[in-house]
């Protein structure tokens, strides 16, 4: 385990030096001229030279790169030409923003893609199975900043959803009408299982089964109506809204506060109303940023739950009488878990890294919007920091992986194939 | 067991997510911000530098008006671009155009503390030229060259200048670049590197503006001011304004359209200005900037060297079809210099210009026949991103592509960064660009000397025509020390003649509106010309 662990660390170092390399060669290979974008419109050759002089830019390629490299191994990220603040004081406040929205995201992709992915693969080839993948499909598929513009255009505070929902509750009267007309509605959506989902549902063919089918429907569709309509809406973005909680104030000069919203609000704070609106103004994102991890993960858990759930031992635990779900959750998903947890890798590096739509759409002050930030001013060092802080979480992310495989199957840490 | 304590666990993370977050009340830890007396900004750019001394970034530009404070600045009730005293209570310039004296206002104090004297304006100055200080960046600091001695005594700030351009060297005062910032913290940075001086500048920002700042965290986009009580004018009744960045342009729409609170928007979408102009709670404001969207020709290119060529091409130009491209927010300008100043010509036009276009175009086309340039192939440059005077120049181009089509020139378009476009052309490797130029200090010398002229026998970086003519660049400075208004507008406008007919190095197309938008509860608002928003006279109406 140990010579396992010392060899992908070796492998680590060698990957991240010539990310290092990379980094350092991305901005001589873009056209970013930081000092142009700093003199505008003002800008002349002769400036400019004095400029990029006085920050060692004319300096030859090999002198900027030993001086990078002794940065680096100062902990050194550089400082940012347009501020002249230190790249790693202005990532203590991206950083935790891109952590915070990733993590969430990650937790509700988790949550929805491997209970997905389960649910149609004990059913395959049933209308869960197609259901499921469909919604998987149409997850990979959406792009992103479609989905935060629809998303912020129905949901975001008096969105289209809300406004149109409350001017047709306003002239219906907003009496019990418009919920029945909703509830019939519902009951009408799900009507169909009475007739497909049977099979699945053998009670469904007695009367009382249908009559509460269509109940819950109803209530469902009633329920849809008041949720989306009648509720205040989602804030338009930002991680908080600056201008009624002062909570980077709040974080700067409180002890122990540490830039992840969530944790300061509810336990450094413990105001709950600050944990609320800081939720409500991580859901949209979130939900979005989740969307195409959602899908990748229900893909890989139906099939890797496939491959499983027809081996013998399954055929072993239920006929020892073990319940329903110790079988799927200890026997099948443990057993499933190495491509799922692949993935979860992959996908939790993709958050981390690669939330610029997101961050973009929605205002989230994190490390995305650092990046296009840099990138519109020619910034060359907060460009370079933020790739690097990328690739060393991928690398670390996929060691950490790789680590897990040994402890879910003792094989791969033992050498063996 | 594993999986009975996670899903809980799970559902109880979530719980706010699936309640919809209620508001519940609070645990009382973090104070709100009182939204009784606050202003929101929704802005374009966000700020990252409140050091007036380093900065030409227009998102720095709207905060540090708040804070700090110029000698003079432009009247806001005076697009023409007037001036009117602020830290100066008045000024005198000599008959020889070559001193300025102030009369420094007595009684202000800076945001720190420190006393307002002619001493804290000539610190201020010499930083801005880098005299006993060293700046990171000092992007206006070349408008400010002409300043020789500068003396202090009590009230009384002399400035002596190299030539007689006091005219303009008074209106450079007015840009926010030459704030005064408070002493104290200017001889604290006397001993620091240039960045870590812009830095600590930035970080305690103390001018004598009516607002102070409140909190400042770049990264996490949070910029807030807090009224100056003892801001010499009065108190503000506004108490906090909030900046908060939405880059966007339909994202600043929907803020804009679904604000509950006071807001001010900047910078507004100009597809929304109809609407907005009969959306009930919220005020449109619109004015004729001091800019002009032109088309350079270089007159030392291969392409376009051939003076009938350029003449043809500015002939060619019909300012109706580009104007289209701008739902209604601009008109068609003929000079260099914006229209909103004293010294555009109404009545000029181009050599050989007639009203009928078909006669135009005739023209034109001998002329193209004249320099042997018939199918002549050329390229027009464009910023990709959209500019205040070019909100869509890929189909701006486009439409003066087909223009010149017409009198048998071969046109190409290609958008480039702008700032891979701007710095090259210096280099006078493009034959045409698409570009534009809103005024720094409202004087039309900072037309003509940037995009027109030169010095040394060198054209200068902006100036697309590349040419260097000694006969209008002799024209310029005299134009500039010329202290009689009447006289220096005649000046102007006989220059914009030569430089039509001599050079024929830009074509001027279009001069266009700004805007800000703002809750109709808000009132008091000022803009000046510039399109600097001020709050030390707002008020906000109490809620129906």
């Amino acid at each position: 385990m140990l010579a396992y662990l010392a060899r992908r660390l070796a492998l680590s170092g060698v990957l991240l030096l010539g990310v290092v390399l990379a980094v350092f060669l991305l901005h001589h290979a873009l056209p970013m001229d930081p000092a142009a974008a700093l003199l505008g419109k003002n800008y002349s050759a002769e400036k400019a030279h004095e400029l990029r002089e006085s920050r060692g830019l004319n300096d030859p390629l090999p002198v900027q790169f030993a001086r990078y490299l002794g940065e680096l191994s100062r902990g050194d990220l550089g400082t940012s030409h347009v501020s002249n603040v230190p790249v790693t004081e202005e990532l203590k406040a991206a950083l935790p923003a891109t952590i915070e929205l990733g993590l969430t995201a990650l937790l509700l992709a988790i949550l929805l893609g491997v209970g997905l992915g389960i649910l149609t693969s004990l059913r395959p080839r049933t209308w869960w199975d197609v259901s499921g993948l469909t919604l998987a499909l149409v997850g990979v598929s959406l792009p992103i900043f479609w989905l935060g513009f629809l998303a912020v255009a129905v949901f975001g505070d008096n969105g289209t959803l809300e406004s149109r929902g409350q001017a047709l509750l306003a002239s219906s009267g907003g009496g019990p009408g418009i919920y029945a007309l909703a509830a019939l509605g519902g009951a009408f959506l799900v009507s169909p299982f009475l007739v497909f989902g049977r099979k699945t549902f053998p009670a469904l063919a007695r009367p009382l089964g249908a009559i509460t089918l269509l109940v819950v429907g109803g209530l469902l569709g009633a329920g849809a109506l008041h949720f989306a309509f009648g509720f205040r809406g989602l804030p338009l973005g930002g991680r908080f809204d600056a201008s009624v909680w002062p909570l980077n104030t709040f974080v700067a000069e409180t002890p122990g506060a540490t830039g992840f919203l969530l944790y300061d609000t509810l336990f450094v704070a413990r105001d709950s109303e600050a944990f609320a609106h800081v939720c409500s103004h991580l859901l949209l994102p979130a939900l979005v940023l989740s969307s195409v991890p959602t899908a990748i993960i229900a893909r890989i858990t139906r099939a890797a739950m496939g491959e499983v759930l027809v081996q013998d031992y399954i055929r072993t635990a239920k006929a020892k009488g073990l319940t329903g779900a110790r079988v799927i959750l200890k026997h099948a998903l443990r057993n499933a878990s190495i491509p799922i947890v692949t993935t979860i890798g992959t996908q939790l590096g993709y958050l981390l890294g690669g939330a610029v739509l997101t961050e973009t759409i929605f205002q989230w002050p994190g490390m995305g919007r650092y990046v296009v930030d840099a990138i519109l001013a020619s910034d060359i060092k907060p460009l370079q920091a933020s790739v690097l802080i990328v690739a060393v979480a991928f690398v670390l992310i996929n060691l950490a992986v790789d680590m897990s495989y040994a402890w879910l199957d003792p094989r791969v840490g033992e050498g063996r194939q | 067991m594993r999986a009975r304590t996670l899903i809980p666990a799970s559902l109880l993370l979530l719980t706010p997510f699936l309640t919809g977050c209620p508001q519940s009340g609070g645990g009382g830890g973090i104070k709100k911000i009182d939204q009784s007396s606050l202003v929101e900004v929704i802005t374009s750019d966000d700020a990252k530098v409140l050091d007036p001394h380093t900065t030409s970034d227009g998102g720095n530009v709207k905060v540090i008006v708040q804070l700090y404070q110029t000698l003079v600045r432009v009247d806001p009730d005076d697009f023409k671009q007037d001036l009117r005293p602020e830290l100066a209570e008045s000024w005198k310039i000599s008959d020889d155009a070559k001193t300025i004296t102030f009369q420094i206002r007595q009684g202000v104090k800076f945001h720190d503390g420190a006393e307002l004297d002619a001493a804290a304006c000539k610190l201020s100055l010499e930083r801005l030229l880098e005299r006993g200080f060293k700046l990171s960046v000092s992007p206006y600091g070349f408008m400010f060259a002409d300043l020789d001695q500068i003396t202090a005594e009590g009230q009384t700030l002399t400035l002596s200048l190299k030539s007689p351009v006091a005219p303009v060297v008074l209106r450079s005062l007015s840009m926010f670049s030459a704030s005064i910032v408070s002493p104290k913290l200017l001889e604290a940075t006397k001993s620091m590197e240039p960045g870590a001086a812009q830095v600590h500048v930035t970080q305690n920002a103390a001018g004598t503006g009516p607002f102070k700042l409140d909190t400042f965290d770049p990264a996490a986009k949070v910029t807030r001011l807090k009224r100056n009580e003892g801001y010499w004018e009065g108190s503000p009744t506004v108490e906090t304004v909030v900046f908060k960045q939405v880059a966007d342009k339909s994202a600043r729409g929907e803020y804009l359209t679904r604000a509950k609170g006071v807001i001010l928007c900047d910078d507004v979408p100009r597809e929304l200005w109809k609407s907005l102009e009969t959306q009930a709670g919220l005020t449109l404001k619109t004015w004729w900037s001091p800019n002009v969207g032109y088309l350079g020709v270089s007159g030392t290119h291969e392409k376009t060297k051939e003076l009938p060529l350029r003449r043809a091409i500015a002939l060619a130009l019909e300012r109706g079809p580009v104007v289209e491209h701008y739902e209604g927010t601009a008109r068609p300008t003929f000079s260099l210099v914006a229209q909103v100043m004293a010294s555009y010509d109404e009545k000029l036009r181009c050599p050989d210009w007639d009203e009928d276009r078909a006669k135009r175009i005739a023209k034109a086309k001998e002329l193209v026949k004249e320099a042997g340039a018939e199918g002549r192939e050329l390229t027009i440059y464009h910023p990709n991103q959209a500019r205040p005077y070019l909100p869509a120049p890929a189909a701006i181009a486009d439409t003066i592509r087909n223009q010149l089509k017409e009198i048998g020139l071969e046109v190409k378009v290609q958008g480039k960064d702008k700032n891979a476009l701007f710095p090259e052309i210096e280099t006078g490797k493009y034959e045409l660009v698409l570009i534009g130029w809103t005024t720094d200090n409202g004087d039309p010398d900072n037309f003509y000397s940037p995009l027109a002229d030169g010095s040394e026998g060198k054209a200068s970086a902006s100036n697309v025509s590349r040419v260097f003519d000694a006969k209008i660049h002799e024209q310029v400075m005299a134009a500039r020390a010329i202290a009689d208004p009447a006289k220096r507008i005649e000046a102007y406008r006989a220059l914009e003649k030569d430089l039509q007919t001599r050079v024929a190095g830009y074509v001027p197309l279009v001069n266009t509106k700004t805007a800000v938008a703002h809750s109709s509860s808000l009132n008091g608002v000022e803009v000046d010309g510039v399109g600097h928003y001020r709050f030390h006279k707002a008020t906000i109406a109490p809620k129906k």
